[in-house]
């Protein structure tokens, strides 16, 4: 038997950007990004680890709109056609680096044939669909797989609101039963996000366990014994998860962490804005320069973007490993510590951004390969587990009752809640009264109304998504944030005047807006009631 | 009709990018203005973390009307939108000032972890306090750790219920309590005038620092997505 037990964690999710109105889409790179660099090499790595006998254990939320992109035509298309032309400039950058830079010959060549391998795992593997992957290892019983919030709302500030809140994880908890084809038994409070009281919302939909930032679980009252090593249960009757910060901070940390290190891929220093327009020109249409995820070289160290040396795969391969162990003995002895604190083996909870691992640090998935390893053959102090696993071989829980808390900056709510963006809040208020207004008085729709009734539940959920709040405050693409928040709230502003007035709704507009934001075909107004 | 004045291979590459599988918008998002007011009576409060909560409101046109009508058009000129904060457990409460055309507020709260509500309406010449709206009750979190350990257990089991288990403190511990802090008085604030303030709504958020203890210490989460970076 182990002395202590790892339990990693990875919150996939990107807010729900599909465009079909134009040919192409800036913002919908993201998720061909995330696809590229985080998701594909995930299923990558996982896939090796089974095929090897490695007896890993991963924890994943896969959130409502990043599991609809997944299994959106309209996208998943898109995305091929993406991932096709990188594999041709791949090609073309094999020639000119042989013909231009003969340092980054090896590292061009790399880019192809890594781009056709996500192009293998993807269409060919898995035939297009993504999530298939996910289950195969789900069914192996090695990857528990989470729900999240239906768009990623913020859940405390809804509150004023409770069927906005109840909506939220009701049309999660739906979500994941049709894709996954059973209950989840443990949700990801979008951005950690825990009010006291919501637990009655996710006993609903038979959730068990969620996480909390550690200060969740360290002020809690009463003071459970083990701080956030040991998960409690509160009055609510929801376990919570206490995140471990020490092993967050390694990985997190722009300063320490390992994603820093010198030998690492360099973030910033991309094709996209360095080659001529001409080069990339099937890429940039409009001329307006993006990253594209070729990026020849390495972290360097504290020097300009000119100054950056070549990346060596084989140093960054060999860095990643050494990271892993590093990371492994950590563990071990925070393990062995805790253990000689508590009356029974300890849980180091460490969550992350899944798309930390790949897309920023582009030797995520690769530093998690290692560990896995090193962790399966290496040694017998630490095995990694999951929640509902743990809970099994665990199941004596203090209870004690949270704060409210997050994993924002200062752990409460003002990343979502500041003068940048507290604006949207008292119309996005405003709509889910409205909403719940409308789902209480028609009790027998006609079948266009029933359209529109749900048609607004959509606009509504997407409205929430806490993605707007953050990039407001993050300053980021704060033009395109704000016109999604807009976007949302007229359609659903439209939608609430016809349904309320006894208006004409347009069959026109209300189909333009069904297949515009055709998240959740099957979400039921009603959950509003 | 497009390509006038491009070679064939200019207008075959063109004829890339045109939306030809598309209809036209019909709907224009890029018309709608939010509303400076929704003409509803209504106050809200959030918690934005131990020191603040947000209130903001709505104020129906009528009823400042018929408010007129009642007290004279007079004294309702001379009246102010005011915010009256008050703690609904052990009593106490504030009154905000509100500055003309404001929409909502940073409010500071008291430093131990207490519930609050607010009532929106008009304080008249007279200091009568005419209510419009009520609002939620919050509580803000408690920061740091509990004086009582935890001593009640509960069993796991799979497909069952956890059930709404009662939080227990060890013997000779203080009484649980909803929030877990201390036995709170009245809360005592004092009044503030937001029409004398330097600076508009939030500003306060800006100036003032934020109190130390767990908020203080590391917390790198939050940063979520590709484009969070």
């Amino acid at each position: 038997m182990p002395v202590g037990y790892w339990c990693p964690v990875l919150h996939a999710h990107l807010p729900y950007v599909r465009h079909p109105e134009y040919p192409q889409f800036l913002e919908e790179d993201w998720f061909f990004e995330a696809l590229n660099e985080t998701y594909v090499p995930l299923v990558r790595v996982l896939d090796g680890l089974l095929a090897d006998g490695v007896d890993y254990r991963l924890t994943m939320t896969l959130s409502p709109p990043l599991v609809s992109m997944m299994t959106d035509d309209l996208l998943v298309g898109r995305y091929e056609r993406h991932l096709d032309g990188l594999i041709d400039l791949a090609g073309r950058e094999v020639e000119r680096t042989t013909r231009e830079d003969q340092r980054l010959v090896d590292i061009a060549r790399f880019y192809l044939a890594e781009f056709a391998d996500i192009r293998r795992i993807f269409r060919e593997k898995y035939g297009s669909n993504l999530l298939a992957a996910f289950r195969k290892h789900r069914d192996a019983g090695k990857l528990e797989i989470i729900t999240c919030g239906a768009t990623h709302g913020f859940l405390p500030l809804m509150d004023p609101v409770p069927q906005a809140v109840r909506a939220q994880v009701h049309v999660a908890a739906q979500h994941y039963r049709k894709h996954f084809g059973a209950d989840a038994a443990g949700i990801w409070l979008p951005e950690c996000g825990y009010l006291p009281g919501h637990e009655t919302y996710l006993r609903e939909v038979g959730l068990r366990f969620s996480f909390l930032e550690s200060h969740g679980l360290t002020d809690a009252h009463p003071r459970p014994s083990a701080g956030a090593h040991a998960p409690i249960v509160s009055p609510g009757g929801i376990v919570f998860f206490g995140r471990d910060m020490e092993s967050s901070r390694q990985v997190w940390s722009a300063e320490s962490g390992y994603p820093g290190d010198h030998d690492y891929r360099e973030f910033y220093k991309d094709v996209g804005w360095e080659l001529p327009l001409e080069t990339l020109g099937d890429f940039l249409p409009d001329g307006l320069r993006k990253n594209l995820g070729i990026k020849y070289y390495r972290v360097t160290g504290k020097v300009g973007l000119g100054d950056k040396q070549p990346y060596v795969r084989a140093w960054a391969m060999e860095k990643a490993a050494s990271h892993a162990g590093n990371f492994l003995e950590n563990r071990q002895r925070q393990i062995e510590h805790l253990a000689g604190t508590m009356d029974r083996p300890p849980i180091v909870v460490s969550p992350y951004d899944a798309e930390l691992f790949g897309h920023w640090w582009f030797e995520g998935p690769d530093f998690l390969n290692y560990l896995f390893r090193k962790m399966h053959f290496d040694q017998d102090v630490v095995k990694p587990t999951t929640p509902s696993e743990f809970l099994e071989r665990f199941p004596d829980l203090e209870v004690a009752q949270p704060p409210m808390c997050t994993w924002g900056a200062k752990g409460y709510a003002e990343v979502w809640l500041n003068p940048g963006n507290d604006w949207i809040y008292p119309h996005l208020d405003m709509a889910a009264v409205r909403m719940v207004e409308l789902a209480q008085r028609f009790h027998h729709p006609n079948d266009r109304e029933r359209r529109a009734l749900n048609q607004a539940a959509r606009e509504l959920l997407l409205a929430q998504s806490s993605d707007w709040a953050f990039i407001m405050k993050t300053n980021t693409t704060v033009e395109y944030a704000k016109k999604r928040t807009r976007d949302h709230i007229a359609r659903f502003d439209y939608l609430y005047r016809m349904l309320s007035a006894g208006g004409f709704l347009e069959e026109p507009i209300l189909r333009e807006f069904e297949e515009r934001d055709n998240i959740f075909p099957d979400v039921d107004y009603r959950v509003y009631r | 009709m497009v390509g006038v004045g491009l070679s064939d291979e200019e207008q075959i590459l063109a004829a890339k990018y045109l939306p030809r599988e598309l209809p036209p918008r019909l709907f224009e998002e890029e018309r709608f203005l939010f509303p400076e007011s929704y003409h509803v009576n209504r106050v809200r409060l959030l918690v934005k973390d131990p020191d603040w909560i947000f209130a903001y409101w709505d104020v129906d046109p009528k009823s400042l009307e018929e408010l007129g009508k009642s007290v004279g058009e007079r004294a309702l000129a001379l009246s102010r939108l005011s915010l009256r904060v008050s703690d609904p457990q052990h009593g106490g409460s504030t009154d905000i000032l509100l500055p003309a055309g404001a929409r909502w507020w940073y409010v500071r709260t008291d430093s131990a972890a207490r519930s609050y509500r607010a009532e929106f309406g008009v304080i008249l010449p007279s200091g009568e306090f005419r209510r419009l709206a009520e609002s939620n009750v919050v509580t803000t979190p408690r920061v740091g750790p509990s004086s009582a350990s935890a001593r009640r257990h509960v069993a796991y089991r799979k497909g069952a219920s956890v059930g709404a288990a009662g939080a227990g403190t060890e013997e000779g511990g203080e009484e649980p309590r909803p929030d877990g802090g201390a036995a709170l008085g009245p809360w005592a604030a004092p009044p503030f005038d937001a029409a004398i303030s330097p600076t508009g709504p939030g500003a306060e958020t800006r100036e003032r620092p934020v109190r130390g203890g767990a908020s203080d210490t590391f917390r790198p989460g939050g940063a979520s997505d590709v484009h969070r970076r």
